[in-house]
């Protein structure tokens, strides 16, 4: 009865019958879009004032949003290879944290004892002061991609590990009770119990270290340098500092949140495909 | 009252004698005891026996361990002494209180789960899963995900993936307790009338006295904790049982017998 009035109403102000599902399915892409993208126009405009008013006369201190854009599109080349040096970084950060890390959830997940000798070290790895250590890295892999990898790795390691386990320890006892009472060894147990059971918690790992994983890749640069080859945008966000160029620092700095905001999405994506079928967290708002 | 009675074997005089061989029991108990790692007792001595094609149902209050019993029996949890025996290669299905489907397997996959593990070629899971889905009325859900179900048909598939492997002995653990009264009872004719097409052995636990009645031909009642066995009554109604059967005089006399001794064993 109400959802033949709401359509009656609809369809009445809009002349036409158009599909309805159509007309919903749109409806929940607006409702979607829109506050996100009223945030932004806010922020742009509110940036923008500010950066004409208060910094009216210091724009080395806050540039205006569109010298920024007009910085990155004279820059764009530059930006671009260091952003390509910068994503390989990260990607192979990420991809040992979620092999390494994944592998030692694995082990630790399988006895009580290893997780209890193992677990606080994965624990001290997260807490380390990454730019203490970095000395060390440095001593240990030189002055080059390889050791800003580590350090992306270490920054992006911990949830991997905490998340997995989690989810491989939270099998429900039923179901491991089930699987004994079938005569499941504990490779079946893992295959067709804890391992799909705990990809939500795995995913959830995944999403925080992919953005970790930029932000160690930057640190690290940070710290290393140019290392002699061309850099990355941790080592061209210190250059343009200190060339006080700030149009480009901002535009450097956009398209590293923008790549640490890529790998996100991206990991998402995959993460909604695997577990659409069943998660709640992946679940359509229609379902 | 038969709730003095210090063999806890020993039957009332509403048991009949048609239990005294033990030469076709499907189910043996002698002296199983349960007592937990803190001290808990569980289950007193217990002995009972249970024949092949019997329809048994536990009853007791929360605790007194008779899901224990039933977790024994199934191999699931070890007994502190006694023996349980059943014959040699019979298969033993468990159907829990809640219905642990895995979330990321269609309807098909899940009733074939317990083959898998089981080691059963693909055809025979298959053709099995097939039969079991029909028998359930879950057919024509074969690709649905568990969390498009109703706990109603959650339930049947459960039940189904039990099935599958054609028991001779189907555990079943107050598998309907947390549905709705009306889901529960069109599932206990559903049971019942797989019981009787398929053969298997029953024993279902469950605290709801008329639940028992309805399904069973002997209903043991046992006292709350340190859990014993302290009455076992025979249900004379014949199969097949109809709804219509609850609405009798005879059926209300039972079930208050039962929750007359039930209560005599909560305040022991």
């Amino acid at each position: 009865m109400s959802t033949h009035a709401a359509g009656a109403l609809d369809t009445g102000a809009m002349g036409a019958v158009p599909p309805r599902r159509l007309v919903v399915r749109m409806r929940g892409w607006a409702a979607s879009a829109w506050p996100p993208l009223i945030v932004f126009v806010l922020f742009i405009g509110v940036w923008y004032l500010i950066s004409q008013t208060v910094y009216a006369d210091e724009d080395y201190l806050l540039p205006s949003p569109f010298s920024v854009v007009s910085s990155g599109w004279e820059n764009a080349g530059e930006i671009w290879s260091a952003t390509k040096i910068t994503l390989t970084e990260a990607a192979a950060g990420f991809a040992s944290a979620i092999v390494i890390g994944m592998a030692a959830a694995v082990l630790m997940s399988q006895a009580k004892w290893l997780e209890r000798s193992l677990y606080p070290y994965a624990v001290m790895l997260q807490t380390v002061p990454v730019v203490a250590v970095a000395p060390v890295i440095v001593l240990w892999f030189g002055y080059n991609q390889k050791s800003v990898i580590v350090i992306s790795f270490m920054i992006a390691v911990f949830p991997i590990i905490n998340n997995t386990l989690l989810g491989l320890l939270s099998a429900d006892r039923n179901h491991v009770d089930l699987f004994r009472m079938h005569k499941a060894g504990r490779l079946a147990q893992f295959v067709k119990l804890r391992l799909p059971g705990a990809l939500p918690n795995i995913f959830a790992g995944l999403r925080v270290s992919a953005g970790l994983s930029v932000i160690g890749a930057i640190v690290g640069e940070f710290i290393i340098g140019s290392g002699g080859s061309e850099g990355g945008l941790g080592v061209k966000v210190i250059f343009a500092q200190s060339k006080l160029d700030t149009d480009l620092l901002f535009a450097e700095v956009l398209a590293a949140t923008a790549l640490g905001f890529g790998f996100f999405v991206l990991v998402s994506y995959l993460g909604a495909l695997l577990l659409r079928s069943w998660h709640e967290s992946a679940l359509g708002a229609d379902s | 009252m038969p709730t003095s009675s210090a063999e806890p074997d020993q039957q009332p005089s509403t048991a009949g004698p048609a239990r005294s061989g033990t030469q076709s029991a499907a189910i043996g108990v002698r002296d199983v005891s349960k007592v937990f790692a803190n001290g808990t007792v569980a289950l007193e001595p217990t002995s009972l026996s249970i024949q092949a094609g019997e329809f048994v149902s536990i009853v007791g209050p929360s605790g007194c361990g008779k899901s224990t019993l039933l977790r024994i029996i199934a191999g699931l949890t070890p007994a502190t002494s006694g023996t349980c025996s059943t014959p040699e290669g019979s298969s033993r299905a468990f159907v829990f209180q809640d219905a642990t489907l895995l979330p990321w397997r269609t309807v098909r996959k899940n009733a074939q789960l317990i083959l898998e593990l089981e080691g059963f070629s693909k055809e025979d899971r298959e053709q099995r899963c097939a039969e079991a889905l029909e028998l359930v009325g879950l057919t024509g859900f074969e690709r649905s995900y568990p969390r498009g179900l109703s706990g109603g048909m959650k339930m049947r598939l459960s039940l189904a993936r039990a099935l599958a492997l054609r028991p001779k002995l189907f555990l079943m653990d107050e598998p309907f307790s947390a549905l709705d009264e009306i889901t529960r009872e069109s599932l206990n004719d559903e049971l019942l009338r797989i019981w009787s097409s398929e053969g298997f052995t029953s024993m279902f636990v469950t605290h709801n006295v008329y639940e028992a009645v309805y399904l069973s031909n002997r209903v043991i009642v046992m006292s709350a904790r340190p859990g014993r066995v302290i009455a076992d009554f025979d249900v004379p109604f014949a199969y097949p049982r109809t709804p219509d059967l609850r609405a009798t005089r005879e059926f209300s006399e039972l079930a208050a017998e039962i929750s007359a001794a039930l209560r005599g064993g909560i305040q022991r």
